[in-house]
């Protein structure tokens, strides 16, 4: 019975699934490229770089994720705040725009933003989106820049 | 000195460490110590110790104790890996022992073992040459692990693998963001990029596994965004201390390899080795652990953990894909509409602020095409410049729509999945085929089909291992096997508006062939069929396949027959309990012996409680076989009880 379940679970496995590892090409630093593409689909960037980092070695989980980008150093960086966006540009974006959200709440965080100061940082930044994501083709570190030159003008 | 009389060390020992004793900053009196120390162990016979067991993974086995790792590195003494007794003393050792240049000290390599023998024998850091683990101490206090969760990334109906379920942990920290969470994941660390070859070699053990850990917004892209799995995140009520013992475990565990094994030794059960750690109370890993062959569902750990009574709040998570279905179940007529328009770019974004639709609605118009060129995107179906280029013109008009703070809406979670019903199910039944009445027996180790109770499954999901069918025909006073469903695989995805998913099926096993013989001889068959599914006002779903079937087997003419053919029907929950799965199908089959089968039946479920229902089954079959010869025809009714356990 076990041969069997095996035997018939292979075949199955192979017959109906074709797995999804990909030639990976990193797509660059700005909106959509968390995710890159592969022969047969796509996988997200953040997975490609690290499966066995540890508590050790980690800042938070990533140590390459942003090597093939910029680092953007200004008053609102530091290797966490840099790692963070470039992992999650996308859903930051959607965030700002929406004015709330887990990963909006998670960039205050990182940058330190108290409690009480929070709605009127995410206000700020939703009614600056345009001039925060200001094309397309935007890298996360320019949005970093941008972000920093909407803060400091109040 | 006080405390070797605590522990009462035997006289000889006492006299000796204290004569040798001033020469202990020279290293002399290590083995000395280590050799009291492990007198004591033996005393105390902490090689038996369940959390001895616990943190060298021992288990008791065929063959004897053996650990479940199959690291060499992760064992101090040669034999450790079946000799708790002889790991246990190299073990004291190796922590007395002064340190070496260029080597990793076992109090930091092994500092979960260290942690627990000072306790336990207990060890006095100041005989000690190295003083506890300052390093790994430091960076846990600048982590400030604060609590953990059991995350269980549900099923997606698309991928038979996701049924069978992950599991992995997440530790949350001090700053309090979950995205920046911990996920503790172990899996297989596989080169192969040939698919098949994979799971092959996942399912013999011939990958070693690693415990990976990444920030948990990676594994929530991985599992939300792009697998399109709903996450349950299961609170687990330890203490910040507990945590801490467990981490201290997860840094023994770096880079070190198990052997995985798709069904047993997989991702789920080694993470119970974590929760003992923290809690040797629990012990989990044992309560799944078999010498013989089993398999570990992810789903079945969580209910072991539940009653194990260390859940707390329990947080859910929609896909993308979820809240895509959401949006569309409140949007408007005209809000579907123009969102419709939109992404198939008939109207650019700004379109909605020219809109007369109310402003709430705007917002979820606005949402819902930004979450589709997300999905669009996911799977490749959309090129990166135009991805970046909608999004961020739709975002732009998200901000200028003012409804600062939270959305109005929130996707509701479903059923949990651990409250759905068991994964085994055993059926007692009676029914007649043609004239002959027989009594049935099913047994199914795993694990759920469309007609089983849907609550906290995902619906439209069936995945079946092994359902073994055997019948007594009265009249014949025939005993045999019926049918065994080896794999059963069906996933019908409604498709709609904005989703297209196609739906499919894949059976393999053995059945029964009728009408030709008296003996009925035993088959073995391949089928599989894809098409497409809707949902549809009463009906709830409908669906239309086409088929391909192959049987083998000696009483076939040419021993083969394939064929295909079209499959059809309406799947109807009447009432929460009540549902109907409508089906017929007809094949022919010109390769091999040439025959035409047509089927048409009718099942229906009664829920009787959380783990168990009835089923009635009706059918009626006609088949010509034998080179297209004579036609036959013949009905089956089948009455059962279904117990989840």
């Amino acid at each position: 019975m076990k041969r069997l379940i095996i035997i018939s679970t292979v075949i199955l496995m192979a017959f109906a699934m074709s797995a999804a590892y990909a030639n990976q090409s990193n797509t660059g630093c700005g909106l959509g490229s968390v995710i890159f593409k592969g022969k047969n689909g796509l996988v997200s960037q953040v997975l490609a770089v690290t499966t066995n980092a540890t508590f050790g070695n980690i800042t938070f989980g990533i140590t390459s994720g942003t090597s093939n980008c910029q680092q953007f150093s200004g008053i609102v960086s530091n290797e966490r705040i840099n790692t963070f966006v470039a992992h999650n540009l996308d859903n930051l974006a959607i965030d700002i725009a929406r004015g709330s959200g887990e990963y909006l709440n998670t960039f205050a965080v990182l940058m330190d933003v108290r409690e009480t100061e929070r709605a009127s940082f995410y206000s700020k930044l939703q009614g600056n989106f345009s001039r925060i994501f200001t094309s397309q083709e935007i890298t996360y570190d320019q949005v970093l820049r941008n972000i920093e030159t909407v803060l400091s003008s109040s | 000195m006080k405390r070797y009389g605590l522990i009462a060390l035997p006289v000889s020992f006492f006299i000796c460490l204290f004569i040798i004793a001033p020469g202990r900053l020279a290293g002399e009196t290590s083995p000395v110590y280590a050799e009291a120390l492990i007198n004591r162990a033996m005393e105390l016979r902490l090689h038996e110790d369940r959390r001895w067991l616990t943190l060298v993974h021992y288990k008791k086995t065929l063959r004897g104790t053996r650990s479940l790792i199959d690291d060499p590195k992760f064992f101090l003494s040669p034999s450790g890996k079946t000799n708790p007794r002889a790991e246990l003393e190299s073990t004291i050792r190796a922590i007395v022992s002064p340190p070496r240049e260029g080597e990793k000290h076992a109090v930091c390599r092994f500092i979960a073992r260290y942690r627990w023998l000072k306790d336990a024998l207990p060890i006095d850091d100041n005989l000690l040459p190295v003083k506890g683990c300052t390093e790994i101490e430091d960076s846990i206090d600048r982590m400030r692990p604060e609590s953990a969760s059991l995350v269980f990334p549900a099923s997606h109906i698309n991928s038979p693998a996701s049924m069978f379920g992950h599991t992995f942990l997440m530790i949350e920290t001090g700053n309090r963001s979950k995205l920046l969470a911990h996920a503790v994941n172990y899996s297989a660390s596989a080169k192969d990029t040939f698919g098949p070859l994979f799971y092959i070699k996942s399912i013999f053990g011939l990958y070693p596994g690693y415990f990976g850990i990444l920030p948990y917004y990676a594994k929530i892209q991985e599992y939300n965004d792009f697998d399109q799995r709903d996450i349950w995140e299961y609170r687990i009520n330890f203490t910040p201390e507990e945590v801490r013992r467990m981490i201290y475990h997860i840094y023994e565990l770096e880079n070190v390899y198990s052997d995985y094994f798709f069904f047993d030794e997989n991702c789920s059960y080694n993470l119970l080795f974590l929760l003992d750690a923290a809690r040797p109370d629990l012990q989990l890993s044992e309560e799944f652990y078999s010498p013989w062959f089993t398999w570990v569902i992810p789903l079945d750990t969580i209910r072991s953990i539940q009653k194990a009574g260390i859940i707390g709040p329990i947080d859910f998570r929609p896909s993308r894909v979820s809240t895509i279905r959401h949006l569309e179940e409140i949007l408007s007529e005209p809000g579907k509409d123009l969102a419709i328009e939109i992404i198939r770019g008939k109207k650019g974004p700004d379109a909605l602020l020219q809109s007369p639709l109310p402003e709430h609605e705007k917002v979820r118009v606005c949402d819902m095409i930004t979450e589709y060129v997300r999905y669009e995107y996911s799977r490749d179906n959309m090129e990166k410049k135009d991805y970046s280029e909608f999004l961020i013109n739709a975002l732009a008009v998200r901000s200028r729509l003012k409804t600062s703070g939270e959305a109005d809406y929130r996707v509701p979670a479903p059923a949990n999945p651990e409250s759905g019903h068991l994964s085994a199910r055993i059926a007692l039944g009676a029914g007649a085929r043609g004239n002959s009445p027989f009594q049935e027996l099913r047994v199914r180790p795993a694990y759920h089909t469309i007609m089983d109770n849907d609550e906290g499954y995902v619906e439209g999901g069936h995945i079946v291992f092994t359902d073994i069918v055997a019948r007594f025909y009265d009249r014949e006073k025939l005993f045999q096997i019926e049918k065994i469903d080896a794999i059963d695989i069906v996933s019908l995805t409604p498709g709609d508006r904005f989703i297209q998913s196609p739906s499919w099926k894949v059976r393999t096993g053995l059945r029964r062939r009728h009408f030709v013989e008296e003996k009925y001889p035993l088959l073995s068959f391949l089928n599989t069929g894809g098409g497409y599914a809707w949902k549809l006002p009463v009906l709830d779903l409908a669906y239309i396949m086409g088929d391909a079937e192959l049987q083998a087997g000696g009483r076939l003419e040419h021993n083969i027959t394939a064929g295909a053919g079209v499959s059809a029907g309406t799947l109807t929950k009447i009432t929460r309990s009540w549902k109907a799965h409508l089906n017929a199908k007809s094949y022919y089959y010109p390769f091999g012996e040439k025959q035409h089968e047509t089927t048409a039946s009718l099942s229906q479920r009664f829920r009787t409680g959380a783990n168990s229902c009835i089923m009635i089954d009706i059918g009626h079959t006609t088949a010509a076989s034998k080179n297209y010869g004579e036609r036959r025809s013949v009905n089956e009714f089948l009455l059962y009880l279904n117990i989840y356990m």
